[in-house]
């Protein structure tokens, strides 16, 4: 798949891998999008989320996720998604969204895009662990055959 | 006997081995009928919330299963 490298991965994710990946002369733009375990949800302290992913199928997703970004704001944009899995502790990535594209414009859309999607389309799960030594599995989005590809048509129109 | 391996994720890891479940199953059925076999081994309000899946796709409500199969059943996600 041209310009586009996702990883489901457990190992911890770092800013300088993608930076390798977005390589385009003719691109003058670069976003990052960090997701970050956050030290409280809900009212309840947090020490760290576990990461859950069917792993084949989540891959998967977030190579037509990344396609369908490519569709809308141009082929040649590049992209380099990463996925964490297991314990991700508070202040650590969980996932890193590198979007890189010839003008600021679509580079920011795209990225806010694919964060969207993976929320309502990837499959994969989080348990968060709280101070007081339980533990909990979060809600989240029922999965269809066809997925959400509408889900962010307001914040990009 | 033969049997399908319904793969567990997230919220259904508590069930089974905590990896996949082994259902018996001795010719295909649909998608709906194995539901309702699960819902004696799940816990049925997530279930109903469930979509499954293979390595590849989602799977269509009108999917069949055969035996031998390997599926996923994936609960609401909550990726990010």
């Amino acid at each position: 798949m041209k310009n586009i490298h996702v990883r489901v991965t457990d190992a911890v994710i770092t800013l300088e891998e993608s930076l390798a990946d977005l390589n385009d002369p003719g691109h003058g733009a670069q976003i990052f999008f960090s997701g970050v375990v956050r030290n409280s949800n809900l009212g309840r302290q947090v020490n760290g989320v576990s990461y859950d992913a069917f792993a084949p199928l989540a891959t998967r997703t977030l190579e037509e996720i990344c396609v369908e970004a490519q569709t809308r704001w141009g082929a040649g944009l590049q992209f380099r998604v990463l996925h964490r899995t297991g314990f991700v502790a508070v202040g650590e990535a969980s996932l890193l969204i590198a979007v890189s594209s010839p003008h600021r414009d679509e580079a920011y859309k795209a990225s806010r895009f694919v964060i969207e999607q993976i929320k309502v389309r990837a499959p994969i799960w989080k348990k968060e662990h709280y101070l007081d030594g339980e533990s909990e599995w979060l809600k989240g989005h029922a999965l269809c055959s066809h997925g959400h590809p509408d889900a962010t048509l307001e914040v990009l129109t | 006997m033969s049997a399908v391996k319904i793969q567990l994720f997230g919220a259904f890891r508590k069930f089974g081995d905590g990896v996949a479940l082994n259902l018996p199953l001795n010719a295909p059925c649909s998608l709906t009928a194995l539901k309702v076999l699960l819902a004696e081994h799940l816990d049925r309000e997530l279930l109903a919330e469930s979509a499954f899946g293979t390595a590849s796709a989602i799977l269509g409500e009108d999917a069949m299963i055969c035996p031998g199969q390997t599926i996923a059943v994936l609960p609401p996600v909550c990726g990010g």
